[in-house]
């Protein structure tokens, strides 16, 4: 069963792009995330803890409301990705008040369909209006008309 | 790299490849979807591009960073 740190990272890690872009982490540090998730490698807790350190004052602020004591909780995890994202990019919290509309909707996680396989790195997905390609990484076994979650230009995990 | 800043294509090749401008760099992207132009301002990751962001967005966006 995959850890729940590789769960963490297959979301966080297009995020570890934009935090480099703004200079929050170091280009080594991303390059660091970037090589486990192309070699299916696990990042420790603490060092995640330390990269995204937005991310888990909301997590751990979720583990609260949900009483549960291990933040790190699976449950938890999915609860932030799945749900409580989006909402913070809604309410403008931190960075997202600064980015445009459209970038807002591109951080957010979507539930999409894979509309077109281009190659076997890149797939082309659809939700509501928007169509784009994202990368297959994560989810390397995708077809046409998989449901998928979506997190900036990358295939996450499977949506049933 | 480049994913939360916006360019502009200023050239598209008939092979779909095109060149994104940063002001202080250009950068070789290829494109996927048929939605894409010259002139337009998009998000271009792992040199693909990503996404089309709206000018008028793109434009108030890229004033903000260079203010700040």
């Amino acid at each position: 069963m995959e850890s729940v740190e590789k769960f963490f990272l297959k979301y966080a890690f297009p995020c570890a792009n934009v935090l480099v872009d703004m200079g929050e982490i170091s280009q080594e540090q991303f390059e660091r995330v970037e090589q486990a998730c192309k070699n299916n490698e696990q990042v420790s807790k603490k060092e995640l803890e330390e990269l995204f350190k937005a991310a888990f004052r909301r997590i751990k602020q979720i583990a609260k409301e949900m009483e549960i004591e291990d933040y790190w909780d699976k449950k938890v995890i999915e609860e932030y990705w799945h749900r409580n994202h989006n909402v913070i990019i809604d309410e403008e919290d931190g960075n997202y008040k600064n980015f445009p509309q459209s970038f807002c909707d591109f951080c957010k996680v979507h539930i999409a369909k894979v509309e077109q396989i281009i190659s076997p790195e890149l797939a082309l997905i659809g939700y509501g209006n928007t169509k784009r390609p994202i990368f297959t990484l994560f989810v390397p076994d995708l077809k046409v008309g998989d449901k998928i979650r979506i997190h900036h230009a990358y295939a996450v995990e499977k949506a049933d | 790299m480049c994913l939360a800043i916006p360019g502009k294509i200023i050239e598209i090749s008939p092979d779909r490849s095109c060149i994104v401008d940063y002001e202080s760099e250009k950068r070789t992207a290829k494109i996927i979807t048929d939605d894409i132009s010259i002139g337009d301002y998009v998000i271009v990751s792992n040199k693909i591009v990503v996404m089309k962001v709206p000018k008028e967005q793109a434009v108030s966006y890229l004033n903000a960073i260079r203010k700040s």
